[in-house]
């Protein structure tokens, strides 16, 4: 029997200076033996995927959480990043989507009568995480 | 959502696999990742974006029920083409100057006009899009592909899609099929809708008289899979950045990057490295 251990980490900054906060996920997973070379990297690639993308949204979660509160004028980054979801998000919303059954425009449609967004790239990063919650209960 | 919005986000386009695929590789590097200040700009580029900006007002009077107003049209594109020409450097070939084409903007605009089918349903101009790409494994890129259809009008209950184009001189005959902007249009279609519609290039050339072609192209599952695989392939290239030049390239005449063209084989770090 083979193992795969996949972790992921990343640092983001806090609201205060000189702060960051760390996010890190290991995820260990059984792979069958007598798989080809390719079949391991195909899998290793998407357990990595996977790790790597539920980091990033627990961070985009996060994130839109802690932008929800008001901050003091003089914390707030002068160049506030765009709120749309990231691309590692709507990665995660199409794989999940995918082993679900459901198309580009299924996902469109479920963006817009839960979130009033015309399709998955409008949505916000704090939607993008919820769409994601509906999807993994879907399964 | 505008274009312009879309493009904030890391995407690929048709042009970006265009250049870095079929024009040269180090194109690409010095101008999408080095982003090497440009001496001067093609006419062509900057012609055909005029031209594009006056027939989308034209078709957008005409989606909203209007009588398009074409003299005025057509000064605006004068407008456009002399301040255009203002603001930066526009490098001409051996045919063309500033005043040719002026005068042939103005003939290619009221050209297309003359060929609008008034049967024809316009159903939206200017339509961005932007879609996940799927590689034949079935693992989504990172990046989507983003673009814009010129014009998407009904026919005889089918929409189709239609690209504007300027060329020098008439398209041949194989040359729809092969484009590989259509297949992206057939393919974020498809994505959208579900079904492939038909892809029309309307090519007007910059000839005295200009010439007026309608070129119709349509895709297959296979012709998508071979878009995907070629994405994923130039993804390859960005990420191990084998990025060289195309010697013989028929673009190399009209780069704005010929300096640091020349340049390169001394200053690449790989070269240093593999001489040492």
């Amino acid at each position: 029997m083979l193992k795969l251990n996949a972790s992921y980490s990343k640092k983001v900054p806090t609201d205060q200076k000189f702060s960051s906060q760390s996010y890190l996920a290991c995820l260990e997973v059984e792979l069958p033996t007598g798989q080809t070379t390719a079949q391991l990297q195909k899998k290793i690639h998407e357990t990595f995927e996977l790790v790597k993308a539920s980091v990033e949204e627990e961070i985009a979660q996060q994130t839109s959480h802690s932008h929800a509160r008001p901050q003091p004028r003089s914390q707030q980054p002068s160049n506030a990043p765009d709120d749309k979801a990231t691309n590692k998000q709507i990665q995660f919303i199409l794989k999940l989507g995918q082993e679900r059954h459901k198309a580009l425009p299924d996902l469109n449609a479920m963006a817009d009568e839960q979130f009033k967004s015309a399709t998955i790239y409008d949505l916000t990063k704090r939607d993008a995480s919820r769409l994601v919650d509906v999807l993994k209960q879907a399964a | 959502m505008k274009l312009s919005e879309l493009r904030k986000r890391p995407h690929i386009s048709a042009s970006q696999i265009n250049q870095l695929l079929n024009i040269c590789s180090l194109q690409f590097y010095f101008e999408r990742i080095a982003k090497l200040p440009k001496p001067f700009v093609s006419h062509s580029l900057v012609f055909g974006s005029a031209i594009h900006r006056v027939l989308e007002q034209h078709f957008l009077q005409l989606k909203a029920g209007r009588v398009p107003d074409l003299e005025m049209h057509l000064d605006l594109f004068s407008k456009m083409w002399k301040r255009a020409n203002d603001e930066q450097t526009v490098k001409f070939g051996a045919k063309d100057d500033f005043d040719s084409l002026a005068d042939k903007g103005r003939n290619m605009i009221q050209c297309v006009v003359e060929n609008i089918d008034p049967d024809e349903k316009i159903l939206s101009v200017s339509q961005a899009f932007c879609v996940p790409v799927y590689t034949p494994d079935g693992s989504v890129v990172e990046l989507p592909m983003i673009g814009e259809f010129d014009l998407v009008v009904e026919r005889k209950g089918t929409p189709v899609i239609k690209d504007w184009k300027t060329s020098a001189a008439k398209w041949p005959a194989d040359h729809a099929d092969k484009s590989f902007q259509g297949t992206v249009y057939s393919y974020a279609w498809n994505q959208m809708h579900g079904f492939r519609p038909p892809i029309e290039f309307d090519v007007v050339t910059k000839t005295k008289t200009p010439g007026y072609q309608e070129h119709v192209t349509h895709r297959t599952e296979e012709q998508e899979q071979r878009m995907a695989l070629m994405i994923s392939k130039a993804q390859q290239i960005i990420k191990h950045e084998l990025f060289y030049p195309n010697e013989t390239g028929f673009y190399c005449a009209g780069c704005p990057h010929a300096t640091a063209c020349k340049a390169w084989h001394k200053r690449c770090p790989s070269a240093a490295s593999q001489a040492a």
